[in-house]
């Protein structure tokens, strides 16, 4: 299957909730990010930073991001993506049937 | 205003008093409060008990026997009583702290920060954090030595443009820190302590004239400096990462959670605006004196710095 955002394999794509009403302050230290549906600020740091900016720029699968932050460790970055998933941030856009 | 006067406001229409932030009307048939507040509330002018006033609370006898025996007094504030009642021979605390809970839970207009707030020159320094860490003895301490008392314990930050609004009351010191201001401030006035409350002695410190003054003056915030009181310890002032410093101011407000958006981009801004630091003191003239060169240096750069170092995406 083909992701039309990226034009290539990876369903489920993952992207930023609601990025129109996405509230974000850049610190040295991190990011802090308002969800609007929850009511929630969360700190990210420097490297989950990262990869809420990417998604914030546009739907990607986990393979794209695995392939832009190649310097990290994958499992780390999955993780990352898993609780920005658990906490509301990100979710998931699933190929329509 | 003399004694009798007082006494006879509290018990009838009531004793009107303007803390900058809110308007409270307070009610009171328990003897001897008069006095109290006299001498706490002397720089305030009373105001005509028939306006609009934010809070109307009274402190009152209970009813049935708890008035002779083992007589207690309870809080009241539009016919609630939100507390237990306490001993009478803690009746000022408990209307201070009734106060307190008050303004934490109405006034939404504002972002409230627990902390302390002083001023000099227009700019003031928030003093946040969490309850034993010098806070309230620091903020005493720079407003005996020349600074603008704003506030002890709400950090009232205006959402529409980021300044901090004035909140002039008694500063309620706890245990060692009213002999400590005492020998700090010789001067100052100090109510009587009560030593049986569930924070242990607490005395309050009656804001200075000036202060009192001022009360509808905001000022906007230059710097946010967390105290940490650590017997023995040198003084010592270091940077905190912005990030970490937003997440602290957060966690130590008492409306964050109430106001969403509003308070994300207002804290957000204040954060962007300003410096952070961390504060570790023992001695009070030095923590005042660093806090001193602080300020100057940090006003002295803010004429050719628009303040922004980050900037809301």
């Amino acid at each position: 299957m083909t992701s039309p955002a990226t034009g290539h394999r990876g369903f489920p794509l993952l992207c930023v909730l609601a990025p129109e009403d996405c509230r974000r302050f850049a610190f040295e230290d991190g990011t802090v990010v308002f969800n609007p549906a929850s009511w929630q600020s969360h700190l990210l740091n420097p490297s989950a930073t990262r990869i809420f900016n990417a998604l914030f720029s546009g739907p990607c699968s986990r393979d794209d991001l695995a392939r832009l932050f190649d310097e990290h460790d994958a499992a780390e970055i999955a993780g990352t993506v898993d609780e920005m998933e658990s906490l509301g941030l990100v979710g998931r856009i699933e190929p329509s049937a | 205003m003399p004694v009798s006067a007082l006494q006879q406001s509290l018990r009838g229409a009531g004793l009107g008093l303007d803390f900058g932030l809110v308007r409270a009307r307070l009610r009171s048939d328990v003897p001897g409060l008069a006095q109290k507040l006299q001498l706490l509330y002397a720089h305030f002018p009373v105001e005509p008990a028939d306006g609009f006033f934010d809070i109307t609370a009274s402190l009152q006898w209970p009813a049935g026997t708890r008035r002779f025996v083992r007589p207690q007094v309870e809080f009241a504030v539009d016919g609630q009583l939100p507390f237990d009642p306490f001993p009478s021979d803690t009746d000022l605390p408990l209307l201070e702290w009734g106060l307190n809970w008050c303004i934490s839970g109405r006034c939404h207009h504002v972002l409230l920060l627990h902390a302390g707030v002083v001023e000099r020159a227009g700019r003031a320094i928030l003093l946040p954090a969490l309850p034993g860490s010098g806070k309230s003895t620091l903020t005493a301490a720079l407003a005996n030595r020349g600074w603008r008392f704003l506030a002890d314990e709400f950090g009232a930050l205006r959402l529409e443009d980021g300044v901090l609004l004035p909140v002039v009351r008694p500063s309620g010191l706890k245990n060692e820190s009213i002999d400590v201001i005492r020998r700090f401030a010789p001067t100052a006035v100090l109510g009587p302590s009560f030593p049986k409350t569930h924070k242990g002695t607490v005395a309050h410190l009656a804001p200075d004239a000036p202060s009192v003054s001022a009360r509808r003056q905001p000022a906007g915030p230059l710097a946010v400096v967390f105290p940490k009181f650590t017997p023995g310890a040198e003084v010592q002032l270091s940077e905190m990462p912005r990030g970490k410093a937003f997440a602290k101011l957060a966690a130590n407000s008492f409306n964050y959670d109430v106001l969403g958006a509003k308070s994300f981009d207002a804290l957000g801004r204040l954060i962007s605006t300003t410096e952070s630091y961390r504060l570790s003191y023992s001695n009070l003239d030095d923590a005042v004196a660093v806090l001193a060169k602080l300020h100057t240096n940090l006003l002295a750069h803010a004429d050719s710095d628009n303040g922004l170092h980050t900037h809301a995406l």
